[in-house]
């Protein structure tokens, strides 16, 4: 029981993890751009798969159990017509119905699931659109409850039904050595005894499934405290004509893009306007020509480099480039930082060309 | 009709009922019966029976130590966290008529708290009753490491405190953003900036770097801790409407929570601790 156990359990968490990491996908506008999103789509697809196999695995193990209980319930007719009428196997049409219908019940939940689901897949072809995939996660997160729910409760229900018929029928006091049952299948005590291993048994693959399906009904909750999209300033945007720039710093993009556009002798840089301490805005002091944070005092050179105040380390530089229509174009999401030596790299600075 | 009525009138005035029966004919009656079930309490019964069957005192110890309500012992400092976290909802409550929690509006829905709205002053209260509440949420943790009283049984209810302190400066911290002016923006900036340096979690923190697939970071500035907390890269209109769910509805749900269980450990545990 406590190895079966074991790998069952082995299997929900791998399963849980699988859903975990498919629910959490990078977002289109972040820092690391498209590989992340690649793979997020690789992770998904994993994710998918995973759940679909959990689906077919589960359907698969009802049929089993399905097939197990006709094959039984007929040998079981043949010997009460075979020894006449003893009487103890009354309720035996009575048993199989019940148990049928929910088994019945659960497989066509389950394939109608994976069949919708499938469908949904079909319709939204765009599998990298980060959004129609999280509308599939989601969806199947909530789609996958309801049919494991119903698992348990059929498992449940099942085992409760053969409890009651099984002390009430079989000698109790009979020995029985029989083997750990090899599937769950074979776990389901069909005319036999109910043992204490069995009923173990069963409670922990109800269990493990109960436990499975509320990960990843939780997981769908986690995954919706990370929105795909955000209404902020896109990090990448033109930043007029070089001509209209004179010597000096210049906050026209201070408030939308938190980047200030300085202009020496030589060209142009995009200063962060993020203070390197903890993240308020500098203001920038024209007369002392410096920027000074307004929340623990750090001071930045015009240069970006810091002088005095807690900050430990210069501003961060963006990316600046001349756009095709001779526009400057800054990019937020590429960053040059002076202490790691990246104030040199080709993008960190737009020479002025007149 | 009205003939009927002067007359049952002047039957009740000829029969001038006394007190005496008219409190029996209330303390008798079905309607007080179902809702009290005990007699008055002027007998040791009737007053565990008073605290026992009330779902607001049962809670409480049904008997407390002499020496263990004094002012000098407890300071009260429980008791008033308590009563100022109900202030706080009543005042809280309140100001959730007027306020809208969007970057268009926040800000103008406070200054009209304090400039049109007819007692505006209830966004004071509501103010200083939370300054005050921290205040004294960290004197009675004070109080309770002086006199010992997180010593067995109490070492769970400590833990139930320490909990309850923590939820204490959350929402001090999350009510801190909703005025929206610029100390609120940075004060959240700067205290939100720390969670990027959360392990594993935040994409600064220790660890981060380490969690990642085929060279890619599953942790960045778009996925991580700081992100969810924020509802984006920076403090926003986002940030806005989360730490007013977290204030407003969230944190409260969990404080009270533990609150009742903190009530309820003192009582399990012996009352009052006594005096060393």
């Amino acid at each position: 029981m406590i190895s079966r156990c074991g790998g069952q359990t082995r299997f929900s968490s791998l399963l849980a993890s699988i859903l975990f990491f498919s629910a959490c996908p990078s977002f289109a506008d972040s820092d690391p751009g498209s590989d992340s999103a690649a793979l997020s789509a690789n992770i998904i697809t994993a994710g998918m798969v995973g759940a679909c196999l959990l689906f077919l695995y589960v359907a698969f193990l009802t049929v089993t159990f399905l097939v197990k209980a006709l094959k039984e319930s007929a040998a079981a007719k043949k010997e009460a017509a075979a020894h006449g009428s003893h009487g103890s196997h009354k309720t035996e049409g009575f048993a199989l119905p019940l148990v049928t219908w929910i088994g019945l019940a659960f497989t066509a939940i389950a394939l109608g699931s994976i069949f919708i689901v499938g469908f949904m897949v079909l319709i939204e072809t765009d599998l990298s659109s980060t959004s129609s995939i999280s509308a599939f996660i989601i969806t199947m997160g909530c789609v996958g409850f309801v049919p494991l729910a119903l698992y348990v409760a059929f498992l449940t229900l099942s085992f409760v039904w053969k409890a009651f018929r099984g002390v009430s029928e079989v000698d109790v006091h009979a020995p029985t050595h029989a083997p750990v049952p090899a599937d769950l299948a074979a776990a389901i005590p069909l005319n036999t005894q109910v043992t204490r291993r069995s009923f173990l048994s069963l409670l922990g693959w109800a269990w493990v499934a109960f436990t499975a399906a509320t990960m990843g009904a939780l997981s769908t909750m986690l995954r919706f405290a990370f929105p795909n999209v955000t209404f902020e300033p896109p990090l990448k945007f033109t930043a007029g004509f070089p001509d209209t720039y004179s010597i000096g710093v210049d906050e026209r993009f201070k408030d939308g893009h938190r980047v200030w556009i300085i202009r020496d002798q030589k060209g142009f840089y995009a200063l962060s306007t993020i203070c390197t301490h903890l993240g308020c805005t500098p203001n920038w002091l024209l007369a002392e020509q410096k920027f000074k944070c307004p929340c623990h005092g750090s001071g930045f050179y015009p240069t970006g480099v810091n002088f005095e105040g807690p900050a430990p380390r210069p501003l961060e530089r963006f990316q600046i480039t001349l756009g095709d229509d001779g526009q400057i174009v800054v990019d937020e999401s590429v960053k040059f930082q002076q202490e790691l030596g990246q104030w040199g790299l080709p993008g960190s600075f737009l020479e002025y060309k007149a | 009709m009205l003939d009927g009525l002067k007359k049952t009138i002047k039957e009740m005035m000829a029969n001038k009922p006394s007190p005496e029966a008219i409190k029996n004919e209330i303390a008798e009656g079905q309607v007080w019966k179902s809702i009290f079930r005990h007699g008055y309490p002027d007998t040791p019964r009737n007053r565990i029976m008073a605290v026992l069957s009330n779902v607001f005192l049962h809670l409480h110890p049904v008997k407390a130590r002499h020496s263990g309500v004094k002012m000098s012992y407890t300071w009260c400092m429980g008791g008033l966290s308590f009563f100022l976290f109900l202030n706080l909802t009543v005042t809280g409550v309140l100001l959730m008529f007027y306020y809208r929690p969007t970057a268009e509006y926040a800000y103008y829905d406070i200054v009209a708290l304090r400039e049109h709205v007819p007692l505006g002053i209830m966004r004071e209260l509501h103010r200083w009753a939370a300054h005050a509440m921290v205040i004294s949420v960290w004197l009675h943790m004070f109080r309770v490491f002086m006199t010992g009283s997180y010593k067995p049984p109490r070492e769970f209810n400590w833990v139930i405190g320490v909990l309850l302190l923590v939820l204490t400066l959350l929402l001090s911290f999350t009510g801190y953003l909703l005025p929206w002016d610029q100390l609120a923006m940075w004060a959240i900036t700067v205290g939100t900036n720390m969670a990027r340096a959360t392990p594993f979690m935040g994409y600064e923190g220790p660890g981060a770097s380490m969690i990642q697939i085929g060279g890619v970071h599953l942790v960045h500035g778009g996925s991580d801790i700081h992100f969810a907390l924020l509802g984006g890269h920076f403090v926003g209109e986002p940030t806005l409407l989360r730490f007013y769910v977290l204030h407003c509805v969230f944190i409260p749900i969990v404080a009270a929570t533990l609150m009742a269980i903190h009530f309820w450990r003192v009582r399990k545990d012996g009352g009052i601790s006594g005096p060393l």
